[in-house]
């Protein structure tokens, strides 16, 4: 029997996926039905693949392995992609059993974005969750000695396009919902005065405006699914979380008397991120001299606490996509892990080493920075197998990457 | 032989009254009586001398700063102020950096040091001596936390120094706080003393372009009465 044989995969194959169409589970689970049970939902995939060469085979590698598969040869695997990439790319997956799951062709775009739709059509039939090969990321990265500027670039951190010019620190670009704005905080300098300045950019259009320039910090530009903006503002007093109505304009408003105050502490708070339904807002910030995440609810209120037991120190929160658990930088020292912990608060499980972590829409991959010797690089790991694939080095420093939502 | 028998009846005693003040607490539930041993602490005199455990505090309580009244602002009918952010400087200024001294943080904290107290009063008689400066004051931290969590800290520092000199006198509308988080570091190299360095708040001034000068040796003033 070949079920016992390629064990858990293979009965998954044969047996979840003929009795549940991909789409049965979507009102559960908003990423698609997972034909997953018990701990394979934890391990690895085993995908043969053969048949590519040169770009498109190290792409298909990336890919699957960056979404919980692992590259085994074809007598160990539970599928076989099996195809070419003369002129476009092709493939043929089947599992195990030599059931056909499909045979599709690519055109249009180059053989790299080809490759990707195929890893993204794999893991649809494998696990019926979307892919992620897709999307695309922001960062920043180190460009001289006193000059960052906002990157966007695919997932694997191919075709980096940078979004500034302005030679001045930059800091936490962040896509808006939709993806058709993004914010960044800039130090540019505005009638010979350097401030901290919160920038709203138009992707289509390239068009920016001054967002927040308030006295003292402005940063965050954390955007919720109902436009309004969170952002951390010193306004010459102390640090503290903001939020700005949607359609708010800075210009009309100077005093920032329509700006809704979500905490009123001593204390530096960081890292605003909004749930996914825009209810909840999460941020770091300390009490009785610890650091914790709390929440306020959209409408302001108290501060809740998230416990995060098993992780000291968390700041830069993130709030998964379906809403269920928050990923967030632990630190110890000079050494940062990334923890992921129920969106309510509770056992903080480690993940890898790294810091500030920023969630894909299929709930499972996190990219995040890690700190190497003299420079950061971007790494993401899929959160339920901890398997971490770096990305591959840029010309500088990278830092702070988000995920495209 | 002497003294060590010494040392043990020193530590016996320290033992008696340990337990007397562990069982004291637990005196008023009414299981248990010790007898006082208040008559044995009299017969040893202490070794050490009377001040060694709690050496007074140099500060009075509550304000590490010396009494007295504070240096007043010198009159001045248009007191300077920062640019509205909107528009910036209309007129020309120049940026001088490293006239003061920088002041230095305690990891992860952003409370002025005691010391650094005399640093800050020298940029604050400055200030007040010289009516038509204006001051940046910004906050720097060393590597460890992360970017964003560094950027909060390194405002709160800036804030923190910005504080003490308002404390000193100054008016807020004179100075402006920029954080840098752990982006400019100072010295880049892993090592204690590198991040001890990069844990800073630096002064810059901030010169009416026309005013500006050789920049002379800022001077306290002289608190009066003292």
């Amino acid at each position: 029997m070949r079920e016992i044989r390629f064990g858990l995969y293979v009965s998954l194959a044969l047996l979840a996926i003929p009795f549940h169409p991909l789409h049965a589970g979507a009102g559960a689970n908003p990423g698609g039905a997972l034909p997953v049970v018990g701990d394979a939902h934890n391990k690895l995939i085993p995908v043969a693949v053969k048949g590519y060469d040169g770009e498109v085979a190290r792409v298909l590698k990336f890919d699957l392995e960056v979404m919980g598969c692992k590259i085994v040869p074809e007598g160990d695997s539970a599928y076989l992609l099996a195809g070419g990439n003369l002129n476009s790319v092709n493939g043929i997956l089947k599992d195990a059993a030599g059931n056909f799951r499909f045979n599709k062709r690519y055109n249009g775009g180059n053989l790299r974005q080809q490759a990707h739709a195929l890893s993204n059509d794999v893991i649809k039939a494998i696990t019926g969750r979307n892919g992620i090969a897709q999307t695309r990321i922001l960062y920043k990265m180190k460009t001289g000695p006193r000059a960052y500027e906002v990157f966007v670039s695919d997932y694997d951190g191919h075709r980096p396009v940078a979004l500034t010019s302005d030679n001045t620190l930059t800091e936490s670009p962040l896509w808006a919902p939709g993806n058709g704005e993004v914010f960044y905080t800039s130090w540019m300098k505005i009638g010979g005065v350097e401030n901290t300045t919160v920038i709203r950019h138009k992707m289509k259009t390239g068009k920016r405006k001054v967002f927040s320039r308030f006295k003292g910090l402005n940063t965050g530009g954390a955007v919720s699914p109902q436009g309004e903006v969170a952002m951390v503002l010193s306004r010459g007093i102390n640090p503290d979380v903001w939020v700005a109505p949607m359609g708010w304009e800075f210009l009309k408003d100077i005093k920032g008397k329509q700006l809704k105050r979500m905490c009123r502490t001593n204390e530096a708070e960081s890292g605003p991120a909004w749930s996914p339904d825009g209810k909840w807002l999460c941020f770091a910030t300390r009490a009785n001299g610890r650091r914790m995440l709390v929440k306020v609810a959209a409408v302001g209120g108290n501060m809740i606490k998230i416990p995060t037991p098993g992780a000291i120190n968390p700041t830069d929160p993130a709030w998964s996509p379906d809403g269920k658990s928050i990923a967030f930088t632990s630190q110890t020292g000079k050494y940062f892990n990334i923890f992921v912990a129920p969106a309510h608060g509770g056992k903080a499980d480690l993940i890898t080493s790294g810091e500030g972590p920023s969630w894909a829409r299929n709930n499972r991959n996190l990219i995040f920075t890690r700190r190497g010797v003299n420079k950061r690089m971007l790494a993401i790991v899929d959160v339920p197998t901890k398997q971490v694939k770096m990305l591959p080095a840029f010309a500088g420093s990278a830092s702070q990457p988000d995920w495209q939502k | 032989m002497r003294g060590e028998a010494f040392y043990k009846c020193i530590a016996g005693v320290a033992a008696l009254l340990l337990l007397g003040a562990g069982c004291k607490s637990k005196g008023d539930t009414g299981l248990t009586k010790i007898p006082p041993t208040t008559v044995v602490t009299k017969t040893v005199p202490s070794p050490f001398p009377p001040n060694r455990i709690n050496p007074p505090n140099p500060f009075p309580p509550g304000n590490p700063f010396p009494p007295g009244p504070r240096p007043t602002p010198l009159p001045n009918p248009n007191p300077p102020a920062w640019p509205p952010l909107t528009e910036g400087f209309t007129v020309p200024y120049d940026f001088e950096r490293d006239v003061f001294q920088r002041v230095h943080f305690d990891y992860d904290s952003s409370a002025l040091r005691t010391g650094d107290v005399q640093l800050v009063e020298v940029v604050a008689a400055h200030m007040l001596q010289n009516p038509t400066h204006l001051l940046l004051v910004e906050g720097h931290c060393d590597e460890r936390g992360t970017e964003e969590y560094n950027l909060s800290l390194g405002e709160r520092r800036a804030l923190a120094v910005v504080d003490e000199l308002i404390r000193f006198g100054l008016s807020g509308d004179r100075m402006h706080t920029e954080s840098y988080g752990e982006k400019v570091p100072l010295d880049e190299s892993d090592k204690a003393e590198a991040r001890a360095k990069n844990r800073r708040g630096e002064f810059v001034l901030v010169i009416p372009a026309q005013d500006s000068q050789p920049a002379t040796t800022p001077q306290i003033i002289p608190v009066p009465g003292q």
